[in-house]
């Protein structure tokens, strides 16, 4: 209020006129300005440059503030976008009449005035990341849409009239990290099921996000020491949110690749950016620390899912040392309450020892571990299907190992799903093909005509796939699935009966089938001759009831035994 | 040899004692053979070979410094060879021959062909034109003066009956005058013709008639007739036509008569008409038939068993997954003949529709049924209709006792037997579809005494339906698998009362052990997949596991005959049981040996350790549960129940499987739950122990017959191998070694015709390009003579010119010397 009176008194003709205002505006401080009245300071600011006006319009979101959180009325509404407007178009015409930077030769009193306004400039950007970051009604959601746009434009502003020389190249990078840590932080949406958010700020803020280089690149400028605080300052649920937003915001392709060239790409602001901006590298590591640091933050399991399955195809390849993702990665694969997680991590790692010469210790026991009950009951059983696939692809595989494999399969088998069934025939079928010393797990004549005792020698306990003896083992399980109740598993398993003539099966044929599409299969069949019936006759459907146990003994054939209706 | 080529042919000549003098030697020797047929041969033999000494080139062998090949009649010859100089010698041959025809043709040309003056002296160029007049009419006079000829054998007498009658050749009446002028004739027309058949037929009619004759007979005969048959049937045809355009008017006239009035009323009296009703009813009645003699109370049964037999025996096909050749329509009438008997045996119960609204009082009892079977046509009033749909038919059940609703059924399926109107079969299809509804819709109502024993009764009509009306059926069926299937994906996977009795209904009214079957397989799908996503169901409520266990219950019901494999029951079990036992977590250390799951969590549906349980009365079958108390009870004590029905139906899935070598392990994990269920509840579930011995019993059996597979037992696989193929009996001539004998010979034949083709071809061209040839040279010849025919006459001309100049000249000096 010092430098207030003080620009009053030295632009006395105005001075009076400001403190009237002032007066006016003091008695109604309860209520809030009209829309009218709003659009009538904000012209004045601009026309007659009444910069107190700003400080009016200003106070007025500290009444709206409340109101926004909680009421639903229509005029609020239209009165804050309104505010927002007229102080956009404000500062607007004070940028562009360059009345916000301070230059060296200008006179003290218009540096004061500049440094008065800039502090006036900083506080409704303040205000405006606040009213991002909360969680408004339902109703005042387009406040917060108008504040995005707002402030984009404010970026694109500054770049243009707030730097130091013509020539100069300029980002305003405090006001974007500002706004990206408000939009990390909102509270506008709700984490969903696949770990991703869905705050409507968020998705609008994608819109320039995934078009804009500047915006991705300075999106990660700096990015990871806010994380870094975040971290140790936040509680683990705001964690979480944080980690959806920058989920939602990351998840699709950047418009960085491996042979991109940067000053193609359009840019938010109107100049070219520094070039700094055009270092692969230097996005690189930014990148990476700060995907370093958000996957250190304690996540929910749905969100490990979501980041592991786009982890090897849109995040490995940005990173400048994709290896140190390797601690994130072993940490997920040793999950062990929850199966997908390493199925997904798979992937990831896969990638890393395929390009990055990755040495993963005692990789295939892990693999070995993976094999369990649930495993082909899960959806991403074809994802891993695919890769166990490809490890065991090698001929040079030790026939101890691949045996191990197929009995444990052959073990779950016992338990799974048809469309698990489905899969592991034919897993089986070339693994064996490839590896013609298993073979004698299907066909071991030694043993089974010595009359010797024999006992299973397969030891389901051992964790290390070289020490389970499943290679002195049969695979018993198998020929049980020929009397598989699906006609087709069962005539799927006869082919361990017969001779291996085939080369091998094309693996995605079998994949990814369900009890849907199999259903569906059905479906399609057409009506030939008469189904054919039951002979056999049942005296009745359901069992009697104990009434007429009593006088009647004979009961004899009842279909459904043990149930009544 | 020495000498001219004249003087060496001479000598040739004489030599062989061809010409002129010979020495005396081989005169001697040649006097003694006398000149005969072989010796002629024998000179022109020697002639040829004279005349191939002299044309020394024909035979010698061009040799050149290096071989050159030609073709030469479709073959590589070495230039100057032997075959090389044959082929020569027929080409110039075959040159000498064409020219020779050409000759022959160029020489007939224009003089072949046109008409033949057959005139007496036409072409008689010595006579003039008065002598052939004269000699014509001299001709003319001659044959009509001489009637009759010499050689007449007719009688003597003057009766001229065979006016005109000449015997002929030549179409010349044969007579001696004129055998001088027949020669004279002959000898002037340059060609004649006689038709030998018709000389022949004339001159002797009695003759034996040769093959050809009779056949030209047959023919002409035939011919005769078929004109015949031709001309009437033309005839008909147009008779017919001519009525059919009358036709309108026919018509027209007899509209037009008037048609005596009938009595608008019968005047028959009643009697009258009481008897012609008598009368026309008695042509329906059954006539009598022997009966068939009543089958003894054996061969009653031996029939059935034979019967049962051949099922049993079709349905093992169709386990091991064989097509059965389709015979079932003899076992459809089969089942057909009892439902109908079935359903008079009902009729009996005394079942009638209230016909209060009709004008004929309905007696209850026996009366009416045999009205309803001997003439079921009068019968078929619109009393009970047929419902078109579910909602018609509960509309019209509302009116009448639920006890009567199965006989009410089987009214309206006697009634509208598809063989009694037509159309009833459409209408009996709609009905099997509403009939298995409103089944589905009985289970679905609230639960009442008597809905059970009312599903049972309809189910049993629709198993006797379903043969008849396979296909609907099957349809309908196939609509309720999809409504299940959406239930089972949106409705959180639990399914209405309805589905559990479907499930029940599809394993009675079908065969379940089939390798494949078009409702059993899908609806398999259906039940696992509704126990699949129950087992790994992160919120699973008792009310799931309840419906798993009914569904695995089921499940393995289907396979009581077929014991196939069910690997989503084996987990379903032992899961759910983890699901309710207290502290499952003591398991974790040993849950390698589960089926189920490595990782054993507790969840709040585990009953609680110090819950105890009431002891229930528990039949020898088992516990009984209903299909209503899966749905609303939630208490520790139905859970009991539950875990109770679980190891019931574990027991049972062990018993079912009992020859499956993987049994072993699942034994082996069942045991564990087992166990552990002991420590909590060994007073209040005795049946356990027994089961634990049980299932370690089999285990241990099967361990010890368990022997590692022998799977491939099947003959060695060849390696295949390429190596060429040998023929034994080689020959670079022949073309084709196909052993087919047919095959070959038309190969041969058609490679033969296309030689021919092609020498054809040849042939021609090669003699047009002669005749072309030769045209060209007979132009110039033709020019040539003509120029020098001018040169000459200019010649001569100038010549005279020359000597009458010269004459001239030679006057004139004489003149002038006169002078």
């Amino acid at each position: 209020m010092a430098v207030v009176k003080r620009k009053a008194d030295s632009k006395s003709p105005k001075g009076k006129k400001v403190t009237k205002r002032q007066d006016t505006s003091k008695e109604s401080n309860d209520k809030l300005l009209t829309i009218d009245s709003i659009q009538k300071y904000g012209n004045e600011v601009i026309d007659s440059s009444k910069y107190n006006n700003l400080v009016i319009l200003l106070e007025q979101y500290q009444f709206l503030n409340d109101k926004l959180v909680n009421s639903k009325d229509v005029e609020i509404e239209k009165l804050g976008r309104q505010l927002s407007l007229t102080l956009f178009k404000s500062f607007q015409h004070l940028l562009k009449n360059d009345k916000l930077i301070l230059k060296k030769h200008f006179e003290d009193n218009s540096k004061l005035i500049i440094k008065w306004l800039l502090n006036k400039y900083d506080s409704f950007k303040d205000i405006i990341f606040n009213l991002i970051e909360i969680k408004l009604s339902s109703h005042f959601q387009s406040i917060q849409l108008d504040l995005l746009e707002i402030s984009l434009n404010l970026i694109k502003l500054e770049s243009k009239y707030l730097k130091s020389s013509s020539n100069d190249l300029y980002f305003p990078i405090t006001t974007y990290s500002k706004l990206i840590n408000s939009l990390l932080l909102t509270q506008s949406g709700e984490i969903l099921t696949d770990g991703s958010n869905n705050s409507f700020i968020v998705l609008e803020f994608l819109k320039f996000f995934t078009t804009n280089w500047d915006l991705q690149f300075y999106f990660f400028n700096n990015l990871s020491e806010t994380l870094q605080e975040w971290k140790s300052s936040k509680d683990t649920n705001e964690l979480r949110l944080v980690f959806s937003n920058f989920f939602t915001i990351i998840r699709n392709p950047l418009l960085y690749t491996n042979d991109f060239t940067p000053e193609d790409l359009s840019t938010w602001i109107e100049s070219k950016l520094p070039s700094i901006a055009y270092k692969p590298s230097t996005f690189k590591s930014q990148y990476q620390k700060s995907i370093l640091l958000i996957l250190s933050y304690p996540l929910l399991t749905s969100q490990y899912k979501s980041i592991l399955l786009i982890l090897h195809k849109r995040i490995i390849p940005n990173m400048a040392q994709p290896q140190n993702i390797m601690d994130f990665l072993t940490d997920c694969y040793n999950i062990n309450d929850d199966l997908i997680i390493p199925i997904l991590t798979l992937n990831s790692l896969y990638e890393l020892i395929k390009k990055y010469n990755l040495e993963y210790p005692e990789f295939y026991t892990k693999l070995y571990s993976l094999l369990t009950p649930e495993l082909l009951y899960t959806h991403y059983r074809s994802r891993f299907f695919r890769l166990c696939d490809l490890f065991l692809s090698s001929t040079h595989l030790s026939a101890n190992l691949v045996a191990s494999f197929i009995k444990k399969l052959a073990r779950l088998s016992m338990a799974s799903t048809a469309s698990g069934n489905v899969i592991v025939i034919p897993f089986t079928y070339n693994l064996l093909k490839r590896h013609p010393t298993c073979m004698i797990m299907l066909h071991n004549t030694e043993v089974a005509n010595s009359d010797k005792e024999y006992k299973d020698p397969f030891n389901n306990n051992e964790k290390d796939p070289l020490k389970t003896n499943a290679i002195e083992s049969s695979l018993w399980e198998l020929e049980v699935l020929m009397s598989h109740y699906h006609p087709n598993i069962a005539t799927l398993a006869k082919i361990f009966g017969e001779p291996f003539r085939k080369h091998s099966y094309n693996l995605e044929d079998f994949l990814d089938w369900s009890y849907i599409s199999l259903l569906d299969n059905e479906k399609t069949r057409r009506y030939k001759t008469t189904v054919a019936l039951e002979f056999e006759e049942f005296s009745n459907l359901f069992e009697i009831g104990k009434q007429d146990d009593s006088s009647n003994d004979e009961i004899t054939n009842v279909y459904a035994k043990g149930w009544t209706l | 040899m020495a000498g001219s080529q004249l003087k060496q042919l001479k000598e040739a000549l004489r030599s062989k004692g061809l010409v002129g003098q010979t020495n005396v030697k081989k005169k001697s020797k040649t006097s003694k053979r006398t000149p005969s047929e072989t010796r002629r041969n024998d000179k022109e033999q020697v002639i040829n070979d004279i005349r191939g000494q002299f044309n020394q080139f024909d035979q010698k062998l061009n040799r050149m410094k290096r071989d050159v090949t030609v073709i030469q009649g479709g073959k590589f010859v070495k230039f100057g060879s032997q075959q090389h100089n044959d082929a020569t010698r027929t080409k110039s041959n075959v040159q000498k021959n064409m020219k020779m025809q050409y000759d022959l043709e160029k020489g007939k040309h224009g003089k072949t062909g046109g008409v033949l003056d057959r005139r007496f002296g036409e072409a008689n160029k010595h006579l003039t034109a008065e002598e052939k007049m004269l000699e014509r009419f001299t001709r003319e006079r001659q044959s009509q003066s001489k009637k009759r000829g010499l050689y007449s054998l007719e009688s003597d007498d003057e009766n001229d009956d065979d006016d005109g009658f000449t015997l002929t050749h030549g179409g010349k009446a044969l007579s001696l005058d004129v055998e001088d002028d027949v020669i004279e004739d002959n000898s002037l027309s340059t060609t004649k013709y006689i038709d030998e058949d018709q000389v022949e037929d004339d001159d002797q009619p009695q003759r034996k008639k040769s093959k050809k004759e009779v056949m030209k007979e047959i023919m002409a005969k035939s011919k005769f007739y078929k004109q015949q048959r031709q001309q009437e049937f033309q005839k008909t045809q147009d008779n017919i036509e001519d009525l059919d355009e009358e036709f309108g008017d026919i018509m027209q006239e007899m509209a037009n008569i008037e048609q005596p009035k009938r009595p608008q009323f019968s005047t028959k009296t009643d009697e009258e008409k009481e008897y012609d009703t008598k009368v026309r009813e008695l042509t329906y009645d059954r006539r009598s038939v022997p009966a068939d003699r009543t089958k003894t109370e054996e061969e009653v049964k031996t029939e059935h068993q034979e019967k049962m037999k051949k099922l049993e025996a079709d349905r093992l096909k169709r386990m091991s997954g064989m097509e059965i050749e389709d015979d079932r329509n003899a076992v459809g009438d089969d089942l057909d003949d009892e439902f109908w008997a079935g359903s008079d045996d009902n009729e009996e119960d005394g079942f009638a529709i209230k016909e209060s609204e009709g004008e004929e009082e309905v007696s209850e009892g026996e009366g009416e049924e045999e009205q309803i079977l001997g003439r079921p046509k009068r019968t078929i009033q619109p009393q009970i209709i047929i419902p078109g749909s579910h909602e018609e038919f509960l509309k019209s059940l509302a009116t009448i006792d639920s006890n009567r609703h199965p006989a009410y059924v089987n009214k309206i399926i006697e009634i509208y037997r598809p063989n009694l109107a037509a159309g009833n079969k459409d209408k009996m299809n709609v009905f099997v579809g509403v009939l298995f509804e409103h089944i589905l819709y009985l289970a679905n109502q609230d639960k009442d005494a008597s809905t059970q024993t009312l599903i049972e009764k309809l189910t049993v009509i629709i198993k006797k339906l379903a043969q008849l009306y396979n296909e609907v059926l099957v349809e309908n069926i196939r609509l309720e698998i999809n409504n299940i299937q959406d239930r089972i994906l949106n409705n959180d996977g639990l399914l209405l009362k309805r589905d559990y009795v479907f499930f029940i209904i599809i394993g009675y009214l079908f065969s379940t052990s089939d390798h494949y079957h078009l409702i059993v397989t899908p609806v398999l799908i259906l039940m696992t997949e509704s126990i699949t996503t129950l087992i790994y169901k992160k919120d699973a409520s008792l009310q799931h596991i309840n419906q798993g266990i009914f569904i695995a219950d089921m499940l393995l019901n289907y396979q009581r005959f077929s014991k196939r494999y069910i690997p989503e029951v084996v987990n379903f079990v032992e899961k759910a049981l983890l699901l309710l036992i207290p502290e499952p977590r003591l398991l974790q250390s040993s849950s390698t040996q589960l089926v189920s799951t490595y990782n054993v969590i507790s969840t709040d549906l585990n009953l609680s350790k110090t819950f105890k349980p009431t002891v229930e009365q528990i039949g020898e079958d088992g516990i009984v549960l209903s299909i209503d108390e899966l749905f609303n009870n939630s208490g520790d004590q139905f859970k009991f129940k539950v875990i109770i029905k679980l190891i019931q139906i574990m027991d049972k899935s062990i018993s079912l499987w009992k020859d499956k070598s993987n049994l072993i392990e699942i034994t082996q994990s069942n045991n564990l739950i087992l166990k552990h269920l002991l420590k909590y509840y060994s007073s209040q579930l005795r049946q356990i122990p027994s089961l634990i011995t049980k299932f370690t019993k089999l285990s241990n059996i099967l361990t010890k017959e368990r022997r590692p597979l022998t799977l491939q037992h099947h003959r060695a696989i060849p390696i295949a191998t390429y190596a060429p193929k040998f023929e034994e009996n080689f020959n670079p001539d022949k073309k084709s070694y196909d052993s087919n004998i047919e095959r070959q010979e038309v190969g041969k034949m058609k490679s033969q015709l296309k030689k021919e083709r092609k020498a054809a071809i040849k042939d021609i061209r090669q003699e047009s390009r002669f005749v072309a040839n030769e045209q060209i040279e007979e132009k110039k010849q033709m020019y040539d003579k003509y120029h020098k025919k001018m040169a000459h006459i200019v010649n001569t001309i100038a010549t005279t010119e020359g000597a009458e100049k010269n004459e001239y000249e030679r006057e004139k000096k004489l003149r002038k010397s006169k002078k």
